[in-house]
């Protein structure tokens, strides 16, 4: 019997020993999935500390992102979610796209899954199609997020993702801001470890 | 690990309390925390609700903590994950140090922890000979300090700007440098601690939850380090405590409410993350192990007593920014990892009362403590269920057994309770205030009788 299995049997010993049974309230009734306002997730997303802003497709989406790459002065060469590269059409934008996410100034474009407008959160779920590493080494972070596709609450996203039948990817990432930190004299410094900055566009449609 | 214990908090407390700059930083962090914490409840239509919310699935999950527990396990393990289990703090350094040796690693770099705090695992690490580098930028300044943090989320709080300047001239060779703005601080800490993301053999991080129904640990932080921490290294090892489990994602999401909110006024910290099990075969990131240590040291042993709503705790530190004694005096003064009111029930609970008697005492009993929790831990009743416990071990001082002894003596005696407080009163009105210790206030009494005397008039007229 190894150490880990001695300590499993006696701290499984124990809680059933030391339990009390006792009446345990039902979880709420499972209600319907809620759809969440743009407004809403609008406004808590920028009382985050990050920007939205909302476009009517990907192509304008694109061109925004080349707008603030150059305004910022950024590194020229944007990296991009695999899937999201298989469903947008670049239109020439770029010669080439950029892979390493790991140079000063690099900014990273993924797919949000969903938002959550109660708290201005993003859903994202790590796949070969939008690695998590994404949304957390480059210094800029540039997510689109289907318009439509806004939830409630948390719980909302849980119902969504059963509903698609999504099992459950080895990261769910809830992103409601930039990086931020307040370690030093508690006072707030964005781009702590990941990005910079976070932008939202909420695309009305994918493509024109 | 260095300095003050529990057992020496009246002179940790009087040291801290004349540690100006200690003071200055306290000062400036209370302020912080308690305005932030007040506006993210004010924004919310009803707290209360999502206090209850929170409260009713965590009771869910302490009653039902041991199937819940194997759920868990059974999950991490069809995920792909393996589960192993510590009943003290040193088998889980040990387990950690196993599966880090088991895969040839070196390079640690690590999120932020309690479990790992309160294990000691960084010193049990490196005594290993491995290289550990924490990640949350507040760990690592303690780190380099060699210091317990003195806050649970902000365990850096008690040191300034230019303390932190001169740890990271002492330890980064990066040649001459100004360092005197904050943003230079965090920039040169991103830099730094970048390389250290992107070499490591494995990655530690704590879990802020279990979730049982699929066997994902949830991580919430603000810097995005316990995301990194847990995806670029090809090894994931989770350390937490058993108490961290609950049944579904949506009990996860009830208690995530309330959580970022008391804690740094946060509707959400920028991350909440769920993570599941290794790497899926087309993935092309994350790590290829996912390991979870978990431990009790101790808590199993508090379900269904007295004490076991402690296991409630999320670890939101509001306690701690509304207490009187705490932020007067800080975090090291607790002399462990856990300061504050919830520090003075859980470290007696750990430790046991022999080694922690004067933390039950560090207490004024205001009570904001228990109006701030989240999760509604009775803190001020479990602090005085533990000076009882102390009390009948005879663990107080004998000064004050033998005043409490003549005190309860004298109050069954009212003649001489009359008598005697009579000349307490006279006694106090003559004494010359510079007689009176420099740090008490001395109370004149009012008025031309005592409430004895009024309460017998009364009593005498009706």
């Amino acid at each position: 019997m190894s150490n880990s299995d001695r300590a499993r049997s006696q701290i499984l010993n124990t809680l059933k020993r030391q339990a009390k049974p006792m009446a345990v309230d039902q979880p709420a009734l499972q209600v319907e999935l809620q759809w969440g306002q743009q407004e809403s997730f609008q406004n808590q997303l920028k009382s985050n500390g990050a920007d939205c802003e909302r476009v009517a497709d990907s192509v304008a989406a694109l061109a925004a992102v080349d707008a603030l790459i150059k305004r910022n002065g950024w590194h020229p060469l944007p990296v991009i979610a695999p899937g999201l590269l298989q469903k947008v059409q670049l239109a020439n934008r770029w010669d080439s796209i950029h892979t390493e996410v790991t140079e000063a100034g690099t900014v990273a474009v993924s797919e949000a899954y969903c938002g959550i407008a109660d708290t201005g959160s993003l859903v994202c779920l790590s796949s070969p199609d939008n690695p998590t590493s994404l949304n957390f080494l480059a210094e800029h972070h540039v997510v689109f997020l289907p318009g439509h596709r806004i939830v409630a609450g948390k719980r909302d996203v849980w119902k969504l993702m059963q509903a698609e039948g999504i099992h459950t990817p080895r990261a769910i990432n809830l992103i409601s801001g930039p990086s931020r930190t307040a370690d030093i004299e508690q006072t707030i410094q964005l781009g702590a470890h990941g990005p910079r900055s976070l932008t939202v566009f909420l695309l009305d449609q994918l493509n024109p | 690990m260095k300095g003050p214990t529990p057992d020496s908090f009246r002179a940790n407390a009087e040291h801290a309390l004349q540690d100006a700059t200690l003071q200055h930083a306290l000062g400036r962090a209370q302020s912080g925390f308690v305005a932030k914490r007040a506006h993210a409840i004010a924004m919310v239509d009803d707290f209360e609700q999502l206090k209850q919310r929170a409260q009713a699935a965590k009771s869910r999950a302490l009653a039902n903590l041991a199937p819940l527990l194997e759920q868990f396990e059974a999950s991490v393990v069809a995920s792909g994950g393996q589960v192993h289990w510590a009943s003290t703090t040193g088998e889980l350094n040990q387990q950690v140090i196993d599966i880090c040796n088991g895969v040839g690693a070196h390079r640690i770099i690590k999120g932020k922890s309690m479990i790992g705090e309160e294990a000691g695992l960084n010193a049990a690490m490196e005594h290993a000979g491995f290289e550990l580098v924490e990640s949350d930028l507040g760990e690592y300044i303690i780190q380099l300090a060699q210091e317990p943090p003195s806050h649970i989320i902000a365990p850096a709080i008690h040191k300034t700007r230019q303390q932190v300047a001169e740890l990271f001239k002492q330890f980064h060779e990066l040649g001459d440098r100004g360092l005197t703005q904050i943003s230079d601080l965090v920039n040169e800490a991103r830099q730094v601690l970048r390389s250290a993301f992107l070499t490591a053999d494995v990655g530690i991080t704590g879990a802020n939850l279990l979730i049982a129904e699929n066997g994902s640990i949830c991580i919430v932080t603000n810097e995005g380090n316990g995301d990194l921490s847990a995806s670029l290294p090809a090894v994931h090892i989770v350390v937490a405590s058993i108490e961290k489990v609950v049944a579904t994602m949506d009990d996860a999401s009830d208690i995530l409410e309330v959580l970022a909110r008391s804690a740094t006024g946060q509707h959400m910290s920028a991350y909440t993350s769920f993570f599941n099990g290794p790497k899926r075969e087309a993935d092309a990131g994350g790590p290829k192990q996912f390991h979870i240590v978990l431990l009790d040291n101790g808590r199993s042993d508090l379900l269904g007593g007295p004490f076991e709503s402690i296991l409630s705790c999320i670890k939101c530190g509001a306690c701690l920014n509304h207490c009187p004694v705490y932020t007067n005096v800080g975090g090291h003064a607790y002399g462990w990892v856990y300061p504050g009111p919830m520090g003075s029930v859980l470290t007696p609970l750990l430790q046991g009362l022999k080694a922690t008697t004067p933390l039950p005492n560090a207490s004024t009993f205001c009570g904001r403590c228990e109006a701030v929790c989240p999760m509604g831990i009775p803190l001020p009743q479990m602090l005085r269920t533990l000076r009882e416990q102390q009390h009948d071990m005879a663990l107080d001082n004998l000064p004050w057994r033998a005043g409490l002894g003549f005190y309860s003596w004298l109050s069954l005696h009212p003649r001489l309770f009359n008598r005697f407080a009579r000349w307490i009163r006279m006694g106090l009105k003559i004494t010359p205030r510079w007689l009176w210790p420099r740090h008490r206030q001395a109370v004149q009494p009012q008025g031309t009788t005592t409430f004895l005397a009024q309460w017998q008039h009364r009593k005498t007229k009706t």
